[in-house]
C-alpha cells in the first residue's frame, strides 16, 4: 500500500516525508512497546503507535523503516521531525485510535508483521 | 585465530552513562551511518544496529554504566558491551521472552518488555553472554561480513 494511500485512508497529516508518499509498504505493526517491534526485522512495515518520542523515530530508524504512524492526536516534536527528515522517514499524524487506524487499514488489505519468523 | 592490528577496518569504544535513557540509541544510529558508508551490506547492519541498540537501552536502564566498543574486520564485526554492574543473577531467566525486571517509568517509554536479550542473540551470528554479580556483565556479539 502506497503511503499516500494510508495517509488518505487514516485521514493523516503528513508532518515530514512527503518524497515517501508513492513508496509501497507491504505490512504494518502496531505497538506503543518498542520492545516489541524491535523483535521483527523485516523492514517494509508500517510503525503505527501512540507513543510519540524520540526513541520512536529511533527505533524506526534502527529499523530502516519508510514510515510512522501517530495515532490519537500525538504531536511529534520539533527534534523528532528533525531526526525522522535526516532518515527518510515519513511521519503521519491522526486523529483516529489504535483499533479504529488498525482495523482501516486491515479493512483495505493490510497485513501484520511483528513475528521473528515474519508471520503476523 | 589471531588477528592483527592490520587487518582492523575500525575499532571505536563509546561509553554509556548510568540512566541516561535520553541519548540511548545514539551510538547505535551512529554504527549504522558508519557501517553503510563502508558498504556493509544493509541486511547486516541493520541486524547489528538492532542487537546494538537493545544492548545500550540496557546499559542506560539496567546498569550502573558501562561501554560500547565496535570492531570491524574485513570478514567480520565484534560488538563488545561491557558494564560494571550490578551484574545477573540468573543469565538463563534473563534470556527468557517476556522476563524483565524494568520499572514502570522505562515501560512507559516502550521499553521493558523482557525482549532485548533474545533478540540480541537472534540478530547476532555469535552471542556470548557472562556476568557475576557485583562486577558486571559482559555480551560479545559476532556478526559475519561473507557468507
Ligand atoms: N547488563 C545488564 N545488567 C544487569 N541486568 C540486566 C542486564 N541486561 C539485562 N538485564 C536483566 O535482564 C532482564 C531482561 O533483559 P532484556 O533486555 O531481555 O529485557 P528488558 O530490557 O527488561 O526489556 P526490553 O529489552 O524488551 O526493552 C532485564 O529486565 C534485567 O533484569
Ligand atoms: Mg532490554
Amino acid at each position: 500500500m502506497k503511503v499516500s494511500q494510508i495517509a488518505q485512508i487514516l485521514r493523516a497529516e503528513v508532518r515530514c516525508g512527503e518524497e515517501n508518499l508513492d513508496l509501497d509498504i507491504s505490512y504494518a505493526v502496531a505497538s506503543d512497546m518498542m520492545s516489541d517491534v524491535l523483535v521483527c526485522n523485516d523492514a517494509d512495515r508500517l510503525l503505527i503507535t501512540g507513543l510519540c518520542t524520540v526513541h520512536t523515530v529511533l527505533t524506526a530508524q534502527i529499523l530502516d523503516l519508510r514510515a510512522v504512524v501517530f495515532v490519537r492526536s500525538k504531536r511529534p516534536t520539533p527534534e523528532m521531525i528533525e531526526v525522522a527528515q535526516q532518515n527518510g522517514i515519513a511521519i503521519l499524524c491522526t486523529d483516529m485510535s489504535m483499533y479504529n487506524a488498525c482495523g482501516e487499514l486491515y479493512k483495505h488489505g493490510m497485513k501484520g508483521r511483528a513475528r521473528p519468523d515474519g508471520t503476523d | 585465530m589471531e588477528r592483527t592490528e592490520k587487518e582492523t577496518t575500525y575499532q571505536e569504544t563509546r561509553r554509556v552513562q548510568k540512566g541516561d535513557f535520553a541519548a540511548a540509541g545514539q551510538i547505535s544510529a551512529s554504527y549504522k551511518n558508519m557501517l553503510k558508508r563502508l558498504g556493509v551490506d544493509s541486511k547486516v547492519v541493520r541486524r547489528l544496529a538492532i542487537a546494538s541498540y537493545e544492548a545500550e537501552i540496557n546499559l542506560a536502564i539496567h546498569t550502573l554504566g558501562g561501554s560500547m566498543t565496535i570492531i570491524v574486520y574485513p570478514d567480520h564485526i565484534f560488538l563488545v558491551v561491557e558494564d560494571t554492574g550490578p551484574g545477573i543473577a540468573d543469565i538463563a531467566l534473563a534470556m527468557q521472552e517476556g522476563y524483565s525486571t524494568a520499572p514502570e517509568e522505562v515501560r512507559m517509554l516502550g521499553f521493558g518488555a523482557g525482549m532485548g536479550l533474545p533478540n540480541m542473540k537472534r540478530c547476532s551470528d555469535t552471542f556470548e553472554i557472562t556476568s557475576e554479580l557485583g562486577s558486571g556483565t559482559t555480551i560479545r556479539m559476532g556478526f559475519n561480513l561473507l557468507n
